[in-house]
């Protein structure tokens, strides 16, 4: 069997979730068959500048072919458009021209499936909102297996994405919540089956080594990923204020991850920067709880991780697919105002009376769903239906040149809002 | 906490989250929805729009507004017709007009329920001051009392001699009077009681209900000739004293008959076992 996966962007030094969770599938799926990457020369997501070589490279086993992208990201353009679209009624044409100018636009990467379409059996595609997702479904329909990585945004509210969540033969959902956002959205009965992504959990760690090698001597609560304000880290640091008045004796707060917000000035909060995977894990361990306040989740990694090395979580409450996580695994509390953040997060702490229990509970819902072995059979499995199967869901037709023209689309807000939401509790 | 216990098979985090939830609005009191809000807040409008409680009837005529009839009705002639044919303009402002005075009127209703909102917060913050303050209070009593029983925790040696000394008619007119002590049989109690924890601290707390001014001629009084004076300035030389030695318990001691001990050489000791 032979598989393409295409992505945005790939390389061992980029970390994002999506490029992330596309590298280990990539990666695993190369052990059972023949496995391509086919992606762009960027490395910055909000330029899409391209940066790396063009041309075919090896990485960790997987040959990976890079395509020029011929149009780089406008930040303001595109602030424009999706603020319009999000908004405003507009019609299917804005859409087609936002989702242009949020790229990566690269012509080379669809000509290149659509020239060597017969040479591969499926083509994985990741992130359902990006350019070469849309256009490469478009291409190879009956090939096409996505992996959407939705979160509940505007984005799922627009017109042009439901026809092409219909025409992709398979989808891989990262949680139950994802698959019931995206079939109310798109009113699709194909096949699909929630997966996720497995990580690469070191079979020991060291985490008095971490504490010595940092200075950390208090016990800590520890949020890795991006600092950015749409992580929820302007909340976390609202919070973790009031938190830290309320309980003197408490937890301090270490930050891993590239900053993008200005971290305030608190003698209990600890930034630590960009980490190696080794001192991430060691981090984890020797954190008391992992806190992950971001709002928009279709996955989170990092929480998985958590609950692989034992460790309970506190997740945003606001964010649907962690709420559900937490109430399916029982390895977390969830907050949804300052009360509960404060109260959870004592609850938490190792000496604490359920710290440990949830931890406990996070683990093994961990080894029981999103362990690797139990992630490449879902996707074996899979793959092998859809060998077995005929295609029996042609392309739907897109939209004349002068009917994508008319503003009969509302604003993609108000559909999102009509979309069902909340936990699926089991 | 009992309540917040779980068990390691089964855990429930829904369960779990109702406990905190409902924790939580224990220790906060009484919890307002955003309905129970929307209530307190046009309640507190209305109350404020009501012409009963304002002396003016502009609400009143507000609402009689609606029964007048129209602008063109009231004119007659040219004017009418004026008016009427100024219609769709004047309809227009009419329009921008209303509609920047339901603008108006829904700030004004969002500023009601912000500050009912801040209301409800100054009351939570005023309740959490008050017990900080209490916890305060009773921080500082147990401090002042355990302040005050370092006192009791040096043992003291009896020294009967000193009990036999007569009083000196100069005790009378010392200026300078020391603090009071506590009572004979107390002090005797908590020097019995040398160095145990228990009687140390509970010894001050019972002086402090019970001391009163030693008088003069009393055991315990203070000499007036310059005795006292003489025992505070050898004790002052000596480096290295204890707590006893401390200006809050020489004061004390002094008071208590400690002054006898200055009499009678360098030993050291304190009178506060010398009854």
């Amino acid at each position: 069997m032979k598989l393409a996966v295409v992505v945005q962007r790939y390389g061992a030094d980029i970390s994002g979730g999506a490029e992330l969770h596309a590298r280990y599938i990539a990666e695993r799926l190369a052990r059972h068959a023949q496995v391509e990457v086919l992606t762009t020369r960027a490395r910055d997501y909000e330029t899409w500048r391209n940066e790396l070589p063009a041309g075919d490279e090896t990485i960790n086993g997987v040959v990976v072919r890079r395509f020029p992208v011929s149009r780089q990201r406008h930040r303001i353009e595109f602030g424009h458009r999706s603020r319009f679209i999000f908004e405003h009624a507009h019609s299917l044409h804005h859409e087609l021209r936002w989702l242009a100018s949020e790229g990566p636009r690269s012509p080379a990467l669809l000509r290149h499936i659509a020239q060597r379409r017969n040479e591969f059996d499926f083509f994985i595609f990741f992130s359902f909102r990006y350019y070469h997702a849309y256009h490469g479904v478009g291409l190879v329909p009956s090939k096409a297996v996505l992996v959407p990585t939705a979160e509940r945004d505007p984005v799922v509210g627009m017109g042009i994405f439901p026809p092409m969540i219909r025409s992709a033969r398979a989808i891989m959902y990262n949680s139950p919540e994802e698959r019931v956002l995206l079939e109310a959205m798109s009113q699709r009965r194909g096949p699909g089956v929630v997966v996720g992504v497995g990580s690469e959990i070191p079979a020991r760690t060291q985490p008095d080594r971490f504490r010595k090698a940092r200075g950390l001597k208090r016990p800590f609560a520890v949020y890795v990923g991006r600092i950015d304000i749409n992580k929820g880290c302007r909340e976390l640091f609202d919070y973790f204020h009031q938190y830290a008045a309320r309980v003197p004796n408490g937890l301090d707060l270490v930050l891993i991850g590239s900053k993008h917000l200005e971290i305030p000035n608190h003698p209990r909060i600890r930034h630590l920067g960009f980490v190696s995977d080794e001192d991430k894990f060691d981090a984890i361990a020797a954190s008391d709880v992992l806190i992950m306040p971001s709002p928009y989740e279709s996955l989170s990694m990092v929480t998985l991780e958590a609950w692989a090395l034992g460790r309970p979580v506190l997740v945003n409450g606001a964010c649907d697919v962690l709420r559900g996580q937490c109430v399916r695994s029982g390895g977390g509390l969830y907050y949804e105002n300052v009360d509960e953040f404060c109260e959870g997060l004592f609850r938490l702490e190792a000496s604490g009376p359920m710290g440990a229990a949830l931890g406990r509970h996070g683990r093994a819902y961990y080894y029981r769903h999103y362990s690797w072995p139990v992630i490449e059979q879902k996707y074996l499995n899979m793959l092998e239906r859809l060998a077995r199967e005929p295609a029996v869901s042609p392309a739907e037709p897109a939209p004349g040149l002068i009917a994508r023209r008319f503003r009969t689309r509302p604003p993609a807000a108000d559909v999102l809002a009509t979309l069902p939401s909340g936990p699926v509790v089991r | 906490m009992s309540d917040l216990n779980v068990k390691s098979d089964s855990i429930d985090v829904e369960q779990i989250m109702k406990q905190i939830r409902s924790r939580i609005r224990e220790k906060r009191g009484s919890d307002y929805t955003e309905t129970e809000l929307q209530q307190l807040a046009s309640a507190k409008f209305e109350q404020f729009a009501d012409p009963s409680g304002l002396r003016s009837d502009l609400l009143e005529q507000f609402r009689k507004r609606g029964d007048e009839p129209s602008t063109y009705h009231r004119h007659r002639g040219v004017r009418r017709w004026l008016l009427m044919m100024l219609h769709p303009v004047l309809k227009r402002v009419q329009k921008q007009v209303m509609s920047d005075l339901n603008l108006y009127f829904e700030i004004i209703h969002n500023l009601v329920i912000e500050v009912t909102k801040l209301g409800v917060e100054n009351h939570n913050l005023k309740m959490k001051v008050e017990s900080l303050s209490s916890r305060l209070d009773f921080d500082e009593r147990r401090g002042r009392a355990l302040e005050g029983a370092v006192q009791y925790r040096q043992p003291r040696q009896h020294q009967p001699q000193h009990q036999a000394q007569p009083p000196q008619p100069q005790q009378q007119h010392r200026p300078a009077a020391p603090p009071p002590a506590a009572p004979a049989p107390i002090q005797a109690a908590a020097a019995a009681a040398t160095t145990q924890v228990i009687s140390a601290v509970a010894a001050p707390l019972v002086q402090g209900e019970q001391t009163a001014p030693a008088q003069p001629g009393q055991e315990g009084a203070p000499r007036g000739d310059g005795s006292g004076r003489r025992r505070r300035r050898r004790r002052r030389r000596r480096p290295g004293s204890a707590l006893a030695d401390s200006p809050n318990a020489q004061g004390s001691s002094e008071g208590a008959g400690g002054n006898d001990a200055g009499d009678h050489g360098d030993n050291g000791d304190d009178g506060a076992a010398d009854q």
